[in-house]
């Protein structure tokens, strides 16, 4: 079975509780395949590269989550359920790759101090939290990014 | 320095005794000044002819005659400057002899112009003032590099341009880092209006263009960069593409700016 990286593109008010609801339903499709969970990854809040236009509005962030999973192939189309999913602006489903940067390079002698110096005094600063509910509308999105851009091994 | 001081001493001692022969040097036969008033009352026409031109009856001028004396001071004078070694070289002895009069040629000031262009005045604390500069007529830029001849104050300047601070990466970086996840590192391909930048501009080996351009396009359709940012704001990682009224606003230099965007997130 091979390594899958799931992206999941949240809406930015999504709480911690439905994320995790999300995370949990893709966790089941996983394990009823006989997979594994390998790694769970939150990028946190990100500023995105155009306003995504959903049915409730244009969201220019996002709350990004990776999910790490072993599974066969097959994976990709029991996801397909997620585009109806109104919590999500975009998901993705890509073959794991070795590639470190940002935060992982941490540890590395030379690209980690580099990572670090690009951070300024306020970056812990506090999001702040939106409390609207989900509205029920359906996904509209004007580009589709659920093709995994696997194949079958 | 202690040399050209020497010089200089030399120099104006020979200046002095020239002066003093001048003062010295008159129209009388004998040089002391109580004499001159005695003689100068009884002198006759044909005695003061005599004494000038010197004596008309013999072919060779008497030793006291006027021009004669003139020739003597004309002489010593340029014995005694033979010391000093700037107006030595500008004077010939055949010039000597033909000089019959004093004239500008002969006044020393030539070698004392000389002297004064070839004399520096050096300054031991030059180096430790305010605006020092070795090369005034050139600006070194940090991260500009220079070459031997640059240094070389014989030869005018060359003006270079500041470097531009730019993004370089190389081919190996690119293989090792290239992913639609790390946009920070991606959104260094991309021109202001958010398309590709061409190779030729990066130097990247082809595959690991190929490899740029499919992450960045997987990116654009994951939302996380822009297809295109025309007629709207470049895009900059960590930084909404919003339109916000702080885009509209006139740009201000502010001292005391933290850019509290860029690099927020790990991401």
């Amino acid at each position: 079975m091979p390594l899958y990286d799931c992206m999941l593109l949240l809406k930015p008010h999504v709480k911690k509780e439905a994320m995790m609801d999300l995370v949990a339903k893709v966790g089941k499709h996983v394990y009823r395949k006989n997979g594994v969970l390998t790694d769970l990854k939150s990028f946190g809040t990100v500023q995105l590269g155009y306003g995504i236009k959903k049915l409730d509005g244009r969201y220019y962030q996002g709350q990004l989550m990776q999910m790490t999973v072993m599974t066969p192939p097959s994976l990709n189309n029991e996801l397909h359920y997620l585009n109806k999913e109104d919590r999500l602006l975009r998901w993705l489903l890509v073959k794991h790759r070795d590639i470190k940067f940002g935060f992982d390079l941490l540890g590395e002698d030379d690209d980690g101090k580099a990572e670090l110096s690009k951070f300024r005094s306020n970056m812990y600063e506090e999001e702040e939290e939106d409390d609207d509910d989900d509205d029920d509308d359906d996904d509209d999105d004007e580009y589709n990014t659920n093709e995994a851009e696997t194949k079958k091994v | 320095m202690k040399i050209v001081r020497g010089v200089l001493r030399t120099a104006n001692a020979c200046l002095s005794r020239y002066s003093s022969h001048h003062r010295t040097f008159s129209a009388l036969p004998n040089f002391a000044p109580d004499d001159k008033q005695s003689t100068n009352s009884f002198e006759s026409a044909e005695d003061f002819e005599r004494r000038i031109f010197g004596d008309s009856a013999g072919n060779r001028p008497s030793p006291n005659s006027f021009f004669r004396k003139l020739d003597d001071a004309e002489k010593s004078y340029d014995r005694s400057s033979m010391g000093s070694t700037f107006s030595s070289g500008n004077r010939s002895s055949i010039l000597d002899g033909l000089d019959e009069s004093f004239n500008t040629l002969s006044d020393g000031m030539d070698g004392k112009l000389k002297e004064a262009a070839s004399y520096f005045q050096v300054d031991p604390d030059e180096v430790d003032k305010e605006d020092y500069a070795y090369r005034a007529d050139m600006t070194f830029w940090p991260g500009n590099t220079y070459e031997l001849k640059d240094l070389d104050l014989r030869k005018p300047g060359v003006r270079k341009p500041k470097k531009m601070v730019e993004f370089e990466t190389t081919t190996e970086e690119v293989l090792r880092k290239a992913d639609f996840r790390n946009v920070r590192f991606l959104a260094n391909f991309i021109t202001e209006a958010g398309i590709l930048h061409k190779r030729s501009k990066t130097g990247i080996s082809a595959k690991a263009q190929r490899k740029i351009a499919r992450e960045i396009k997987t990116a654009r359709a994951f939302g996380l960069m822009p297809f295109t940012t025309m007629g709207t704001k470049h895009f900059v990682f960590g930084r909404t593409m919003e339109d916000l009224d702080a885009d509209y606003e006139y740009e201000m230099y502010d001292p005391n700016y933290v850019d509290s965007e860029a690099g927020r997130e790990p991401f």
